[in-house]
């Protein structure tokens, strides 16, 4: 029985003895990359299948079905031997590096994350800004302002004396409450986003967490596909690594939840419910993330109905 | 300039190889000019193979036609340096995350001994046709199956020497490092002829090069 190996240049069948049969790739980089980049998603060439009467021994999974699976002797060609320069092969590592890595920044999921750390990123400049606003504006009035935008609209309106030191500072003042305004919009811009890539690419788990939380397990994951395949016990502790690896190296109690604590069901939860209602999140995030991911199916309405019915149940234990 | 092995230099406390594309930099490492030959300062606290040479390593095993299997070759920082000893081979530089491989590409562009693949280490089958032969196996990944790709890759590629840095704390997080080194150590022993194994620190902590031959 024959064995068949495919090189950067071409697909060989050989024994122990010779080289049986070949074909050769055009000597073109754009052909090999193309032929590279096929190997690596697990595809058979149309070289290799000319062979496939031969019923080779391979040592390839992809190539199973073309012949047996087998040890398969060492081959020793290079592509110098058929006119295959080496720079040949380097343009092709180079057009398929580069071929892939534009796939990845394609990947909206990929960048999803970014827009859910700019979030992030945003909410905490918010508070540094509406922290100094709220001090400064504590010297021209009694109470205090909750509410951000009220505070910006006050400032805005303050009237203070005539003297230039005061204009100025209220010019000053103004300006960083203009500044925290278009923050929030621009919160609220970035959350639209998120929730509309997320409901997009994961209508279920969005469903389930609510989309910012969707969001960032999704992130953490490094992808729907990645989530799904999680078991829940990891999706429940996503984003608690830290604690997690503490916890593995010190001893110390081990987390019960991660990202999911933002959920309201569970931090609003009495302490010692937390990690029986996160367990119970986790296991339905689960499988609402193998349904975006695999079947494309809408169950969350069930899935939300048997949550909500176990939560009860919790909640209501002694 | 005294010559440590082929392809490095040394001057002082400090380690040079010669730069292939004179002028340029890679990391905003040093340059120096010496009778005429351009010197790039090879920098152990950015790469553990500077590391590992610093810390007395005694078998060197490249050459000027080495053909080199680079698992986890992130940005090129290593990379580079083994571009300008192994002139007359081959690096097929192999990493999975994209964002230090589009500086690699970069890299790889102008000097031609770099081959860059977007892979994973760990699936030798995906990227078996376009490593035509190596002979040499230089492996820095930090997973916790590190020693298990290790092995995978040099049985593929029927390659006879290797070096690994190992990263304690990837592979077991809650042993020592110390424990985590005697049992990579020693798993290897029962695999492999260990030509040196040596202790990064204070370069690379908790982390230890180890050089085997089959």
């Amino acid at each position: 029985m024959p064995y068949l190996k495919t090189t950067w240049f071409g697909t060989f069948l050989y024994d122990d003895e010779k080289i049986i049969d070949k074909r050769l790739f055009p000597k073109e980089a754009e052909k090999i990359a193309e032929r590279l980049h096929k190997i690596q998603k697990g595809e058979v060439l149309e070289e290799e299948k000319e062979f496939a009467d031969y019923r080779p021994v391979v040592d390839e999974t992809r190539l199973k079905n073309l012949g047996r699976m087998g040890i398969v002797k060492k081959l020793e060609v290079k592509g110098e031997d058929y006119g295959y320069d080496v720079s040949l092969l380097h343009e092709a590592t180079l057009l398929l590096s580069r071929k892939k890595i534009g796939e990845q920044q394609a990947d909206r999921s990929k960048r999803l994350g970014e827009a859910v750390e700019a979030l992030d990123d945003v909410i905490k400049i918010i508070n540094i800004l509406l922290e100094r606003l709220r001090g400064w504006y504590g010297y021209f009035s009694f109470g205090e302002v909750e509410d951000g935008k009220e505070l910006i609209e006050k400032i805005k309106h303050l009237r203070i004396g005539t003297e230039r030191v005061d204009e100025m500072e209220q010019e000053n003042m103004a300006n960083m409450a203009e500044i925290l305004a278009s923050l929030y919009s621009c919160r609220e811009k970035l959350e639209d986003y998120v929730e509309e890539v997320v409901k997009k690419i994961a209508p279920n788990v969005a469903a389930i967490t609510g989309p910012n939380i969707a969001a960032r397990l999704i992130s953490h994951a490094g992808g729907i596909e990645k989530l799904a395949m999680y078991p829940s016990g990891t999706i429940q502790l996503l984003g608690a690594e830290k604690a997690l690896f503490r916890h593995i190296k010190e001893g110390t109690p081990p987390p019960k939840h991660g990202v999911i604590f933002q959920h309201e069901m569970i931090n609003k939860a009495p302490r010692n419910k937390r990690g029986k209602i996160a367990r119970l999140m986790a296991t339905k995030i689960s499988t609402a993330a193998k349904a975006d991911a695999f079947t494309g199916n809408f169950i969350a309405d069930d899935l939300k109905r048997e949550m909500e019915k176990r939560y009860r149940e919790i909640m209501e234990e002694g | 300039m005294k010559k440590v092995f082929e392809g490095v230099y040394r001057d002082r406390n400090r380690i040079y190889t010669v730069n292939m594309v004179p002028g340029r930099k890679v990391y905003n490492e040093r340059l120096v000019r010496v009778q005429g030959v351009e010197y790039r300062s090879w920098n152990p606290y950015r790469s553990k193979m500077a590391a590992f040479i610093l810390k007395g390593m005694k078998h060197f095993p490249f050459t000027k036609e080495t053909r080199l299997l680079y698992l986890g070759v992130a940005s090129g920082t290593t990379a580079s340096h083994f571009s300008d000893i192994i002139t007359d081979g081959i690096i097929y530089g192999i990493d999975i995350a994209f964002k230090p491989m589009k500086n690699f590409v970069k890299l790889s562009q102008e000097r031609k001994n770099l081959f860059p693949i977007m892979a994973n280490a760990s699936k030798p089958e995906e990227y078996g046709a376009v490593v035509e032969e190596a002979n040499l196996l230089y492996q820095d990944i930090a997973q916790r199956n590190q020693v298990e790709i290790f092995t995978r890759n040099m049985e593929r590629f029927d390659i006879g020497e290797g070096i690994i840095m190992v990263k304690a704390r990837s592979i077991d997080i809650s042993k020592k490092p110390e424990r985590v080194f005697r049992e990579v150590v020693k798993n290897m022993e029962s695999e492999y002829e260990v030509v040196e194994a040596i202790k990064l620190a204070p370069y690379a902590r908790d982390h230890m090069a180890i050089h085997v031959r089959t």
